[in-house]
């Protein structure tokens, strides 16, 4: 559909929704910066199991 | 755009461009153009109301159900002493983390979540997005528990408050236009004030408030597992993952470009002001059942807190109490659950606007209902441990805080797409502090969930 360029253009190029579906490229990730996410990770994926025992233990305790 | 700034052609060349705009478009133009003539009439004041909305939403949404029981809590435990002044660094903290989205928006005018999957791709992609949908639907659950407990004050049953609250969040998503659910939610975040003449009510000393800021005490009882806990969910109560994805969807949604930077952070060091003077009220408000030291540790959800405050600051204040705290979990969930769909929707390359009809956003606003419905109904089982939910949400939201801000720090800094709205030595100082605060922090709330008695109760 065509619509009015005076009302479009109030939007910057890159703002419209066609623009938007156009992906920017991959970024490499140094190994510094791996090594943190991984740690990080590994941080969330003992955390969580370790809170949900904590939580199912409270659930079972005698009140 | 600075030089360095990534160039991705141009999709939408000018004599083109009315020919790829789509009716979503149509709509964020018109409110552009509202941003532009105000612009160009100096209007200073009215150019900040158009702007506003995204800052001032996230920051009182974060003032949410559990957020509200933790300021409760913490008010009626320990008084106004240390945790006045930690409040308002908190929310400073948290203005830091947020800004960080507002560049992010306006230089990219992508969400959160296609930046880290198009930048990081999608293994890290889906780990973020799981993160995100994993803690949405768990506060969502807790935003329903805070609604549910308020009307349980006011004779409802939970059905019916429940009900209630789902038929708001699905008729939000109704408007089908951003700038009309914006609006209507900053009305009724409004409300979330309605804590400050509670505090009122309670006839607050002046002299020991200023007393506390100035001093951060006293801290009656010392370092104990119970001034931990509460230092922890504190901070689980102003920073959370689903801030940072929502404000950026919000500010790129909204239109936002580098030119309304000032208003983006002026919105959020407002929503941050706001919602730090609303819980430093809820502090003040049921500090009188510290001084009447009345035991809360059985206390089940913000509604006991208004039923115990009824003789200590009248009925009125004990009413206002329990509507604010309807309201925290009102448009808690709407905010959390528009996050999701914002999210969702980016990750899989779907649109992704409130400016959409449903039949064009149908997995966006999909998103939404089904985990409105799916957190209502958790909230219905007979016999959920509604309590023990709302406590481990704010630790789960801790904990996946510190990976969170880790993608937001990279991306902050990411100078082929921010271009000079890349974080500056100060803003990677500030969010270097904060990512090794909050990680140190969730590991320690980890650990004294786990072994409570590792310090004195």
């Amino acid at each position: 559909m065509r619509y009015d360029s005076t009302l479009i253009g109030a939007l910057e190029p890159d703002q419209l929704a066609a623009a938007k579906m156009r992906p920017y490229p991959r970024r490499n990730l140094g190994r510094g910066v791996l090594t943190l996410l991984i740690l990080l990770r590994v941080y969330v994926a003992i955390a969580i199991p370790v809170v949900a025992y904590a939580f199912v233990h409270a659930l079972l305790a005698p009140q | 755009m600075s030089e360095n700034t990534l160039n991705l052609g141009s999709p939408a060349l000018p004599d083109k461009a009315e020919q790829s705009a789509t009716f979503e478009d149509v709509l964020r133009a018109r409110d552009r153009l509202k941003v532009l003539k105000t612009r160009a009439a100096k209007s200073s004041l009215r150019l900040l109301w158009l702007l506003a909305g995204p800052g001032v939403l996230v920051m009182l949404g974060e003032n949410d159900g559990p957020s509200m029981v933790s300021y409760a809590t913490t008010g009626a435990t320990y008084g106004i002493g240390f945790f006045a002044p930690f409040i308002l660094l908190t929310f400073l903290m948290s203005y830091f983390v947020q800004e960080m989205t507002v560049r992010l928006g306006v230089a990219t005018h992508r969400g959160h979540s296609e930046l880290i999957f198009q930048r990081f791709g999608p293994f890290w992609g889906y780990f973020a997005m799981g993160d995100l949908v994993f803690g949405n639907l768990l506060t969502l659950v807790t935003e329903f528990i805070a609604i549910q407990a308020g009307g349980l004050y006011f004779g409802l049953p939970s059905w019916l408050s429940v009900a209630i609250g789902v038929a708001l969040v699905l008729g939000s998503l109704g408007f089908r236009r951003y700038v009309t659910w914006e609006r209507a939610l900053m009305g009724l975040a409004a409300f979330n004030l309605l804590f400050v003449p509670a505090a009122l009510l309670a006839h607050p000393d002046g002299a020991a408030l200023g007393h506390a800021l100035a001093t951060w005490g006293p801290l009656p009882g010392g370092f104990t597992t119970a001034f931990l806990t509460l230092v922890l969910a504190n901070v689980g109560a102003t920073v959370t993952p689903w801030m940072i994805f929502f404000q950026q969807s919000a500010v790129v949604d909204k239109g936002m470009t580098r030119a309304d930077l000032p208003q983006g952070r002026m919105d959020t060091a407002i929503g941050a002001i706001l919602a730090a003077v609303a819980a430093i009220a809820t502090l003040v408000a049921t500090a009188p059942l510290f001084a009447a030291k009345v035991d809360v540790s059985q206390f089940a959800s913000g509604a006991d807190f208004a039923t115990a405050l009824q003789p200590l600051i009248g009925t009125t204040g004990a009413t206002l109490f329990a509507l604010g705290i309807v309201e925290a979990g009102l448009v808690a969930a709407m905010t959390i659950s528009t996050s999701s769909s914002y999210s969702l929707a980016e990750t899989v390359s779907a649109r992704h606007s409130l400016n959409l009809n449903f039949a064009n956003g149908r997995l966006f606003y999909g998103a939404a209902i089904v985990s409105t419905l799916l957190a209502a109904g958790i909230v219905l089982i007979p016999g959920a441990p509604l309590l023990a939910m709302t406590l481990t949400v704010n630790v789960i939201a801790t904990l996946l805080m510190a990976p969170a801000l880790l993608l937001l720090l990279l991306l902050a800094n990411d100078r082929e797409i921010m271009g000079d709205l890349a974080n500056g030595r100060w803003a990677n100082l500030a969010g270097g502090t904060i990512v090794i605060a909050i990680a140190l922090v969730g590991a320690l709330y980890g650990v004294i969930t786990t072994f409570p008695s590792l310090l004195p109760k």
